[in-house]
This record gives structure tokens, sequence and C-alpha cells, in this order.
């Protein structure tokens, strides 16, 4: 079954005064377990894509399936658990909560969960020894370079085993070393968990690394590409 | 999420108040300081009321007053016309049923002395009886109170001063020579008289708003606070020796008396078609015609028949059977009340009853205008309650005489009579309740702000939160478990503040007593002394509940307001 699964999907704003049209009848499907970026250069559409598919946003037209459910049927609260229970944020400026150290920003989706304490506990130990930041549990995020933050924002969205992975230019905000780096470690819990990882990006590096890439400019989709 | 999950949010909430530590410490400083004040006040307005409602009852009106129901009716005329005899019967089934009573006949009046005069309001009082009810007497500061069957007077501290009788306690310094040189009888006895007097302070601050010119010889000197007992007392003989405490009562009462002539015009309208049938026998017989007057002559001389006839005519309604008497009375002031409540110090005189009775004084002849009734063994702390109350007290008269009370009487409880007074306790002690409020609710709008600049400052971060699938609801209860955490830190320093600065006021006290003389001997409140606050438990620790409780609800808009923007726009927010 298509973890998503977007049919003649359209989005519209008002933007003063005018519409602007985001998003004009995209049909995409997305498979357990896929490594997929979808590229396109600044308004193309990416990320408005990425946002309804999050259910972040809703649609203007078309259905967007999401986990097998109809996120266009559903109401604000019952996306918000939709969102808790099958989706994983990580952001390209991180938004982790300052006032939290990494290991309570890492726990803090297991709490909405309501997961007991002790799973938290060794659910986050876990998870921080795969991103390789087990000796930084105690830190703030100020007290972290941009890599690290990014670790620990994968390891945010990963802790609670969602169905998918939506990655909004995760690589912008850091050097080629350490994206290349924080690339490696999802294409790793991608295998290993086997979570779909969607990213929207204009970063090379990022369509490299890619199984499937995906083209969109002004709202359409220019081609759909599965690597070999 | 359930209540647990909620509770889980909590490390959120209170490491967001170490994000603005200055911010966090001022608004809940701010709560603090209200929370304080609002205990502070609420436990002093509640002392100033306890201690009101304390003297009131006793020093002024004991738990309950029997009258006739006209004159509580009108009680602000004092109408001395509404009077009633043979009390002693009341008095004693009072006895017997455990309360104690004092009888007291109230008129309005003017005070003569030879400097001045003042009006004033009289009571003709039983001393041994008023003493068992009312705890005045025991704050006679000079002198003593006035002894049965004499024509001694004592009055307040503000007619004594207006009147210029007694000790002066704050003459001019040509006032203190003049009164030397009138009571003095030698040297010695005026180095006596100056030996108890030392020069007032002058005040030269921005609060001096005396009119009064300094002049020399003007100079206020006060009498010396702590002068032994025996040097006043030899002061008050002194003064006794002179005319300076000789005074002159001048008033008129209506008495309730059967009329030495009735005109046949009221005769025939106003008596006889309202008497009862068996009274009109009794009444025609005590009557004889004269034509020569122009009316009916009283020709019975026999009192008991005569108490007969005068109830008749009351119960009849009748208005002529009223005895106007204007007297002048002379007498000396033997005493000064100072007492803890207002009333007793004011314009007001306490006369021995029994002294009165006939043509020598005001012809009372036995009537009084009212019964002050108190249980006997009563505390001084102790307000009347039920057992007191005025259905109480009319069953234990109902039980005492063997029957009811006649109709034109009433027991009356002392709040009946005070309803003025609560109105504008109320009054009084509500308003600076509102201020507090006001106080209170404007640090409640710093927290609001603080919130809502919180709220304003974290809208990329509640984006992402709420992207995680973080609930409104859940957003909301962060937000106001933060600001419930602030009002919570404020309110339990509050409380400690309140008590703290309570503390002294509940042992100690605030001496009232030179603010209450330069206002004329009151403040208000029925209280002239030393006032002290309460402790009022509910109020401490229901201030901090509800302080934080309202600190929490007042995150509550500034969230919902951030929480319906679209999640994209939050998370784009810079």
């Amino acid at each position: 079954m298509a973890v998503i699964k977007a049919e003649k999907v359209t989005k519209d704003y008002a933007l003063d005064g005018h519409v602007v049209h985001a998003l004009r009848g995209v049909d995409l499907e997305f498979g357990g377990g896929e490594f997929a970026a979808i590229a396109g250069p600044s308004g193309s559409g990416k990320s408005t894509f990425l946002h309804l598919a999050g259910c972040l946003d809703s649609i203007t037209s078309g259905v967007m399936m999401v986990g097998g459910i109809d996120a266009g049927r559903m109401t604000k609260q019952q996306l918000a658990l939709l969102r808790r229970d099958k989706i994983g944020f990580i952001f390209q400026a991180y938004n982790l909560i300052p006032v939290l150290s990494v290991e309570e920003n890492i726990s803090f989706p297991l709490t909405l969960l309501g997961v007991d304490k002790k799973e938290i506990k060794e659910r986050t130990a876990k998870i921080l020894k795969e991103v390789g930041l087990d000796d930084m549990a105690k830190r703030r995020p100020k007290e972290m370079s941009g890599g690290q933050q990014q670790r620990v924002a994968i390891a945010r969205a990963l802790v609670k085993k969602p169905a998918i992975i939506l990655a909004d230019e995760p690589t912008a905000n850091l050097d080629s070393t350490t994206g290349r780096e924080i690339l490696e470690l999802m294409v790793a819990l991608n295998k290993s968990e086997g979570t779909t990882f969607i990213f929207s990006t204009h970063d090379t590096m990022v369509m490299d690394y890619a199984r499937r890439l995906i083209r969109i400019r002004d709202g359409q989709i220019e081609s759909d590409e599965v690597k070999s | 999420m359930s209540l647990t999950g909620i509770w889980g949010l909590k490390k959120i909430a209170m490491r967001n108040l170490s994000r603005h530590k200055v911010k966090t410490v001022l608004t809940s400083a701010a709560v603090m300081v209200s929370v304080a004040v609002y205990i502070f006040l609420t436990s002093w307005l509640g002392g100033m009321a306890i201690e009101s409602r304390r003297n009131i009852v006793n020093y002024d009106m004991s738990a309950a007053k029997l009258q006739t129901a006209l004159y509580f009716e009108r009680s602000d005329e004092r109408p001395s016309y509404e009077n009633f005899r043979g009390w002693e019967r009341y008095r004693d089934a009072l006895y017997g049923e455990g309360f104690n009573s004092a009888p007291r006949f109230v008129f309005a009046g003017m005070l003569f002395s030879n400097s001045g005069s003042a009006p004033m309001i009289f009571n003709a009082v039983d001393p041994v009886a008023e003493a068992r009810v009312l705890h005045y007497i025991d704050y006679v500061d000079f002198g003593r109170f006035p002894e049965s069957g004499k024509f001694e007077i004592a009055v307040g501290t503000t007619a004594a001063e207006k009147l210029r009788v007694g000790i002066p306690t704050r003459p001019r310094r040509l006032e203190l020579e003049e009164f030397i040189a009138n009571t003095a009888q030698n040297e010695t006895d005026a180095a006596f008289i100056r030996s108890l007097y030392e020069p007032g302070k002058t005040s030269t601050g921005f609060l001096n708003f005396s009119t009064e010119r300094e002049f020399a010889g003007n100079e206020r000197m006060i009498l010396t606070r702590n002068a032994p007992r025996a040097d006043l007392d030899r002061l008050w003989e002194l003064i006794a020796a002179t005319d300076r405490n000789n005074v002159r009562i001048n008033a008129v009462i209506d008495i309730k008396a059967v009329p030495e002539i009735i005109r046949i015009g009221q005769w025939n309208g106003e008596l006889m078609p309202y008497l009862r049938e068996e009274d009109k026998a009794l009444v025609e017989a005590a009557y004889t015609r004269e034509d020569f007057v122009g009316g009916y002559l009283l020709v019975e001389e026999d009192e008991a028949v005569q108490e007969k006839i005068l109830a008749a005519m009351i119960r009849a309604g009748f208005r002529g059977a009223v005895r106007h008497v204007n007297q002048l009375v002379d007498a000396v002031v033997v005493g000064v009340i100072n007492s803890p409540d207002p009333v007793p110090n004011g314009n007001t005189g306490y006369i021995p009853m029994d002294a009165l009775q006939d043509e020598a004084g005001m012809m009372l002849d036995g009537a009084i205008t009212e019964l002050l009734i108190r249980k006997k063994g009563a505390a001084y702390a102790e307000l009347p309650g039920e057992t007191e109350s005025a259905a109480a007290i009319t069953a234990a008269l109902k039980r005492g005489l063997g029957e009811p009370l006649p109709e034109y009487l009433g027991v009356f409880f002392w709040l009946e009579y005070m309803s003025d007074y609560l109105g504008y306790e109320a009054m009084q002690t509500g308003a600076p309740q509102v201020i507090a409020f006001l106080l209170l609710f404007l640090s409640f709008l710093g927290i609001s702000n603080t919130i809502l600049l919180a709220v304003l400052e974290r809208t990329k971060e509640i984006g992402m939160m709420r992207a995680m699938g973080m609930t409104d609801r859940q957003m909301i209860v962060v937000y106001m478990l933060e600001a419930g955490f602030i009002g919570f830190i404020g309110s339990v320093f509050g409380m400690i503040l309140g008590c703290a600065v309570n503390y002294p006021m509940v042992v100690y006290g605030w001496d009232l007593s030179a603010m209450a003389d330069s206002l004329g001997g009151g403040i208000g409140f029925r209280v002239t002394t030393v006032l002290r606050s309460v402790w009022n438990v509910p109020v401490i620790f229901g201030s901090g509940i509800v302080a934080t409780l309202l600190a929490s609800c007042m995150a509550y808009f500034p969230t919902r307001r951030a929480v319906k923007m679209p999640i994209t726009d939050s998370l784009r927010f810079e």
C-alpha cells in the first residue's frame, strides 16, 4: 500500500489579492521504504507538496491519501493525531526546543504519544547511539554545531518510528561535509528502519543520494525518475 | 491525551520560565505584591470590621434592644415620645432567663458650659445596670462615672474639648495659662499643672495641612501621654473646686402620659371612636366635661388607674397622650469618656436616670425609650449570635413574663439597628478590596502580556510542535501551565510576604488614637484606639489559589490566537 498517494492535487494561495497556483493537478505515489527527493527551483511547489503530504496544510482540490487515510476529510484534531502517529518532520532550521536538552528534545514526540517513562528512556538512548550523539544527551541545542543539531532533529523524527519522514531542505544550512554525513545517516536509517524518506531540495548532493528523483516546476511534475 | 500526558508537558512549561528570567521574576513579583497587598488589606479591613462590630456591641448597642416598634422605625429622629413604662417586669423576666438588661431614656438637647455649648445626645442610664451590659464605663479617662441620684454627667472627649470641661488635653499655650490661672490655687499647683504638659510637635512637612498660624503663645501643648493616674486625679480635684465643670442641660422631650385636659374635638374625633369598648367606661369615668375650658378634665388621681387609662389610649393610637417637657437641668461633669468606640467619645452625655425622674430633672416619671439586653457572662470578644437573637430574646421574654410582649413593643437585634453602618462598612471594606483586586488584575495583564510576547517570539517553535502532532488543546495547556507557574511562584511568595507584613499588625496592631483625635474622634470605622488585623486563612490560601488559576487563565487567549495561525505560516514566521 502507498504511504502517500496524491491524485490531481491542486493548491491555490491568495497573495496580495492574486491567486497563486502552487500545485496544478499533481499525481504522485510513495511506497514504503522509499528514499525520494523532490527537486525544483524556488517557488516550484516542492515545499508546498511536502506540507500537504505532511498534513500541515489543506489541499484546494484532488485527493491526498496519507497512510491510506483521506487527509482532506479529516478534522484539525484528527490531522494533529495523524501527524503525531505517522509522520516525522526534519526542518531546514532544525527547529529544536532551545530550553530542552538533546535527550528531552528527542523524547518530546514520545511524550506526545503518551509512552511510559521507561520506554522513552530506552528508545531515546538507542536512537542517540544510532545518530552518534550518545555522549551529548544532556547538552542544550545552542551548545552544538549545525550538523549535530540536525542529527538531533533526525533522531527526534525517527524516535517514534513513523511511517514517513518529510525533510524540508535538510542540508541547506550545513556545509557539504556535514551534509554528506547527515545524508549517510539518513540512508542508513532508511535501510535499517524501513522508513520512507521524502526530501524537498535543490541540493545536488541530496539528489545524488535519492533513489527516486522527482522534478517539479511551476506546480507540475516535470519528471519522475527511479534510479537503478 | 490523558491528564498524565498533559502533566508530562509541564517540563516544557517550566523550562520556558527560564528563557527570560528577568521577565519571569518581574511578572512573578507583580503577582507577589498584588497577592500580599490583597492579603494585608483583607486582613486589615477584616480586623477593622470585627473590632468595629465588637465596639458597637460592647460600647453602644449591646446585643439587642427592647423598644417600641415605632421608635425602631424612626430611630434616626430619636422620638422620645415613643417611650414606655413598666420596664421593670421585662428586666426581671430577662434576668430570670439568663439576660442582663439596662434601661435608658435617650433624648437630644444642648449642653452649655461656661465656655461654650454643644448639641448632645443624652443617655439617662442606671449606672449599675449599664456596667453589666456595656463596657464604656471602664474607659472614663479622667474623673469617674456619675453616681446614682446625683446631677452628674459624664461626657465624651469630643464634647469635653468643645465645651472646655475636664482636663484640657491639647490646649494652646495661652489657653493653658488661662486654665492654670483659673484652676491653680497657688504656685505649687501652677507648677504641678505645667509639669503635666509638653510642647506638641510642629509639623513642617508637606503633609501639614494646618491653616492655623503659629505665633507666640499659640503653640500647641499636649497633656503628657504617660502622666500618672494619681497626678490626673489630683488635677481633676483642682478642677472640681472651680466652676469649669458646671454645665446646664437644655432639652425638650415628650413623655407618654395621661393628658390633664382633652379638647372636645379630640375627645370625639380622635379618642372615643378608637377606644376598645371595655376601655371606654374607664376613660369616661376618669374625665369630666367642663364646657368653660372647652374639654374634658382629668379627675382620676389614682396612679394605677392612670396607667391603665394611658395603656388604653396608646392602644387606641391617641396622639394626645403626650406630655411636653422643656427643662433646664444643672449638672456637674464628673468624668470624660475615651473608649475604643467613637460614639461614647463624641457629643454624648451619660446622666443617672433616677436623678431625672421628677420636676427637678426631665420628669421622666419611670419612662424609658429602650432596654439594652445582653446575655449574662457574655465574653468581650463574643459577637451576639443565635442565643441573643431577637427571636431568642422574645421567646425568653415570653417564658419569663408568662405572656407575649405587648404589640407595641419589639426586640431588635443589633444588626437590624446597625444596618446603615453595616452598609457603610461594606462600602468601606469594599473600596480598598476593589483597588487591591485591580492591582491583582494589572499583574494578570502583565502575565497576559508576557505570554503574548512569548507566543509571538516562539511562533516558529509552536508551528514545529504542532507539526509534530501536538494538538491545539495541548499547546494551550502548555502555555496555561507556564502562566500558572508564574502565578504560583508569585502567589507563594505573595502569601509569605502578606503574612509577614500582617504578623505585626495582628500581634501589635496600629495605634490609631492620634489619627482618630485629629479627625474628630473617628476614622469611618467604629475604632478609635489600637487596630489589629485578623488572620483570614481562607483568604490567604484562597487568594494564592485564585491568583494561580487566574494567571493560568490569562494565557488562554494569546495561545488560542497563536494556534489559529496556519502551521505553514507559523513555520515560515521570522
